[in-house]
Parts: C-alpha cells; structure tokens; sequence
C-alpha cells in the first residue's frame, strides 16, 4: 500500500514542521550499564538484532523506526509477517509487507533496481556513496521476522530469491543510502535451510543480541568467540527483557538497554509524522481470510 | 613450656612472614646488581673522560669510579627497592588514610585533651557515613581500594607471570555505577586473552557478580582495563526522547478501517468443518462399493516448514 498525498487539514491554523533529523545523525539506541546514553551512526551500516521471544528485538526496532520515521530524509520499507510490530509504521511507510512472500520478492527487486540506478548515478558523479548533501532519501529497510521469509512462508525457490535479494540489499545498498535492519528469534545456521545463510548474516556491520537461551545463539549473532570472552547474551536474566549486547563502534560488545515507547506514545508520534508528511492514512485493511492461507497450502503440497 | 621453646616458635612464626615472595627477591638481587655495572661503568668511563680534560688522568679516573659509582649505586637502589615501592603502592590508600588520621589526631590533641580530640575526630570521620548521599559514595571508593587488592590476591592465585614471578601493576581505581573500573599494566609474558580466560575465577575473587577485560588504550598493549560489576542498572524503563520532540497538536488519524466486520476471535468460532477439506470420491471398481472420501485435515497439526523442517520456534 503506498501513501496518497493529501491536503492539510482545514482549520488546523498552523502548519507542521518537521523536527530536521536525518537519517545522517545519530540514532539513541537507549543506555548502556554505565549510564551514559548510546547513540550510533545507521548511514552506511545495516544492523541484525536476535533473540528468544519476548527479548526485546522489537523495541530496538521501533526505536530505529522512531527515528527513521521522523527523518526527513528518510523512507520506510517495513517487512512485518507478524504485521504488528512494524504494523504501527504501515501509515507513514513507503511500502508495508506482511507475510506476503509473493510482495515481498517484487518490493525486493523494486529495491535493487533502485540500488543499480544509485550506482549508475553515483558512477556518473564520480563518487563512491552518497551523502547527506546529495537529497536523495534513505531507505531504512527493516525486516521483522526474517525466519518467516527465509523458512516459513512461500516455496524453496521463493525463500531462495528472498534471501539472494536480501543479501544483496545488506552487500550492496549501504554506501547508496539503503539501510538493512533485520530482526530474528533464531540464527541457527545448522538449519536446512538456515534461518539466516552465513553468508548474509556476517554481512551486517552491527549486531545486537538479546537474550539467548545458549552461548552457541548468542555467539550466532554477534560472531564466534565472544561468548568465550564473557560476552554473551545467554548470562542475560530473563526477568529483565529489553537487555542486549550491541556490536557497534568500538569493536566490543556492551549491554544496553533500548528506548521503550508504549502504544499511545507509538500513535502519537505516527500521527505527527503522517501530519508533516502529508499521508493519506485513510487505508482500508482487509479482515484474515477464514481459508487456509498460502503458507498452510505450501505444506499441504 | 619453656622460655626459649617458646621464643622460638615465636621466631619460627615471625621468619614466616614475607612481604616480599623470596624468589622475587633473588630476582630483584640479581638484577640490582647487574644495574649497579650496566649503570656504573659507563658513568665512570665518561665521567673520566671528561674528567680528564681537566686533571691529570689518574685522578680523572679516581672521580669517575665515585661518579660511576654514586650513580650506579643509586640506580641499583631503586632496581633493588622497587618490590617494596610496589607494596606500599598496592597499600598507598590505607597508609595516606592511616596517617591522615594519625596526623589529624596527633594535631588536635594539641589543642585539645585527649578523649576529646578522639571524639571529634570520630565526629568528622564518622559524620559522612550517617548520611546516605556521602555514604554511598564513601562506600564506592571503600570498594575500588578492596577491589584493587582482591585483584592482587587473583593475580597471585592463578596466574603465572613472567619468569621473575612479577604479576601485573594494579593501577588506580574509580567507582562506577555498575561497581569498579581498575586499570592494570600486564608484564612480559601475559596477554589480555589471559585475563579474558580467566573473568569467572576473577569474579568469585573479586566477590563480584561479572568481570569484564578490555584493553584501555589504542597505543599499549599492556594497559588493560577491568570492569567489576557488582550490580544491574539496567532494570529501569528508558524513555525515548522523541517523544518529546513532537508537540502534541497534530490532528489524529482516522482509524484502520476493516472490511467487514471481525469473528471468530475465539476457538469455539472456529469449527474443524470450516478448516478441513474432503477429497473427491473414488469411483466404484470390479463390483466393489466406493470408499468413502477420507477427511483430512488442510495442514498438519504441527507447523513444519517446506523441507519437513521444525518451525515451531518461530511461530
């Protein structure tokens, strides 16, 4: 579904404006144990965040999204199979997929083609990537549930491109303003076929773990070894969800803590953002099919 | 028990003490005498040298062997006391707080009598501690001085050192507010991934929940910096800051609107007739009746991915 432009509304008696950040800036991530406030730089970098159910993943998503959302240079491409997480977003996105893998291949590809004519572009200029200057919008790509893409939902050869296209959206995409953020509540690579491929997992600069039931998940995230360090995510106390480790700048991992918003505080910023945006939010959303759905007949198949 | 039985357990228990391991000692003997030649000898052969451009060259030699030797000698002075430099750094806090005290104590009893220069003295020290502010704070640097010495007691527990059995230099210390953060300076022969191995033993030494190693500086190698926690700061909620970014006058949106109305929310709205489906009768063979059309369910019970694969977790 994508946006509408529509008129401001009449008798409103003054105008929205934006509060000028940019995807450029630093994103708050939250805090650290320390107390001091974690900020880091997503421009040219894409981020993988896992975790058991209830971690906390999404929290950090919606902080991202926060942020992305209120950047004026910033579009959202939000892949929610569980379509409430990200759902909030739907509004102000330029695109919204929900477990529709079928959608989700065609906007992947619609992004690459993107990406190509960036490079062309940027070839012509005689650069290497863009910059804040340059007035073209980034895109946060964010994928909630990468499991349900890559392994649940669609056929071999679909789950197949989805992760080829992703792959090349993590490889490709940073230094022509396409930012991947993927969520997941299991790594594994032991799978058949893995959850994430190895080889589109370690291309994510940035990782955030949250908790993990073993070392082994853990280190899945942020990279072997690191739970032999003392760096892991399972010594995380689940009675304290929303704790991470994030593998950022610096090189080591730390806990920290991402920003909560609750619903209202959610709405209100969606509704702010649609208003300055000039969104047409009036979607009409249409009520679960009583039919089995696609994934339930791939598996009758 | 006789005098001199008793004299002499006294002496056996006292000539146990060692502030100084004995194998370090010989090590440090050795090298303050090396230092005394290395440093002597090439004192005295230029402070001849020069020497001679002055003086006849016996006596120009006579000066350098005392120059040489004055600044050899004190150069294997400081080789041959540096163990015992160490310990009174290791120890420095409590001798600068135990002397303070005597200092300050010795200071008001001359003005002062006695018993009442101990109370107020008890006062001033004492006072801090009853109000919670400075006594948290008091508390934490308490923490970072016990803390430097529990991670001595590590070091000398479990690790091996160098050849000469020094341990790495504990630093200084300053509280955060997980617990303490030490920096220490490794020697020869010990890596930061030995500490790395080793932040489990270093925990339970250092009566501490975690221990975390990190290298302190980009330049040394050696400069390492230790995190002791000792609590959890992060338990509280963390508000986001752009909620305060937003003014709160923009209009609201319509809400989603569903096409159709919502059922079936519950497990008793959905029965097993509206999610199975009947496969097609068979025709009736050789005289036969035709078998009834077999029910059976749309998906399996259980979630299973394309490959036949355990996708539950997820679900």
């Amino acid at each position: 579904m994508s946006p509408t432009a529509l008129a401001a509304p009449s008798g409103s008696g003054c105008v929205p404006v934006g509060c000028g950040l940019s995807m450029f800036d630093p994103i708050y991530l939250g805090i650290d144990e320390f107390g001091h406030p974690v900020y880091e730089t997503l421009a040219y970098k894409n981020l993988l965040t896992g975790g058991e159910p209830g971690s906390g993943k999404s929290t950090l998503l919606t902080a991202i999204a926060a942020h992305g959302a209120l950047a004026d240079d910033c579009r959202l491409v939000l892949f929610d199979a569980k379509q409430v997480e990200l759902g909030p977003w739907r509004d102000v996105a330029d695109e919204f997929v929900d477990n529709d893998i079928a959608a989700a291949i065609v906007l992947l590809r619609r992004l690459q083609r993107v990406l190509d004519n960036r490079y062309t572009w940027l070839l012509a200029q005689r650069r290497r990537k863009i910059t804040r200057l340059d007035d073209l919008a980034v895109y946060l790509v964010m994928v909630d549930e990468l499991a349900a893409y890559t392994t649940t939902y669609g056929t071999k050869q679909q789950q197949e491109e989805f992760a080829v296209l992703l792959r090349d959206l993590v490889a490709r995409g940073r230094a022509c303003g396409i930012i991947v953020v993927a969520a997941t509540q299991r790594p594994s690579g032991a799978d058949s076929p893995p959850i994430i491929p190895a080889s589109l997992r370690d291309l994510f600069a940035y990782r955030a773990a949250f908790r993990c039931t073993t070392d082994d998940s853990s280190d899945l995230i942020l990279g072997r070894g690191w739970a032999s360090k003392g760096h892991t995510a399972a010594s995380i106390s689940p009675e304290n969800p929303g704790v991470g480790l994030l593998l950022a700048e610096g090189g080591m991992p730390y806990l920290f803590k991402p920003p909560f918003m609750t619903d209202p505080q959610i709405h209100n910023l969606v509704d702010h953002v649609a208003w300055t945006r000039g969104v047409n939010t009036t979607a009409v959303h249409t009520k679960p099919a009583a039919t089995p759905t696609k994934a339930l007949e791939v598996v009758a198949a | 028990m006789s005098k001199s039985r008793w004299f002499s357990g006294l002496r056996r228990r006292t000539a146990d003490v060692n502030v100084i391991d004995p194998g370090l000692r010989r090590s440090v003997r050795r090298r303050a005498g090396i230092a005394l030649f290395v440093v002597g000898v090439p004192v005295w052969l230029i402070a001849a040298m020069v020497a001679a451009a002055h003086m006849h060259v016996i006596l120009a030699l006579l000066l350098g062997v005392l120059v040489g030797a004055v600044a050899g000698f004190l150069v294997a002075a400081v080789v041959f006391v540096w163990p015992v430099v160490r310990v009174i750094w290791h120890w420095f806090p409590e001798i600068t707080l135990a002397a303070s005290l005597v200092l300050s104590l010795d200071m008001l009893a001359r003005v002062i009598p006695g018993p009442f220069a101990i109370l107020a003295l008890a006062v001033v020290v004492g006072g801090p501690l009853g109000v919670p502010y400075t006594r948290r704070h008091l508390l934490a640097w308490a923490w970072c001085v016990i803390s430097r010495h529990r991670l001595r007691v590590c070091f000398n527990g479990f690790l091996q050192g160098n050849r000469d059995g020094s341990l790495p230099l504990i630093l200084i210390a300053r509280p955060t507010p997980v617990g303490e953060r030490v920096w220490v300076w490794l020697r020869p022969g010990l890596s930061l991934s030995d500490l790395q191995d080793r932040t489990e033993q270093i925990a339970v030494g250092c009566w501490a929940n975690e221990v975390t190693v990190h290298k302190a500086s980009d330049k040394y190698a050696a400069l390492l910096r230790f995190d002791i926690k000792r609590r959890n700061t992060l338990t509280v909620t963390v508000q986001s800051p752009l909620v305060d970014v937003i003014p709160g006058d923009a209009p609201g949106r319509p809400g989603p609107v569903v096409d159709g109305d919502v059922t079936a929310l519950n497990l008793v709205d959905v029965p097993a007739a509206s999610v199975t489906e009947s496969e097609p009768v068979k025709p009736a063979k050789n005289g036969k009746p035709a078998a009834p059309a077999p029910v059976k369910p749309a998906r399996e019970p259980v979630a299973v991915g394309v490959d036949g694969d355990d996708v539950s977790d997820w679900i």
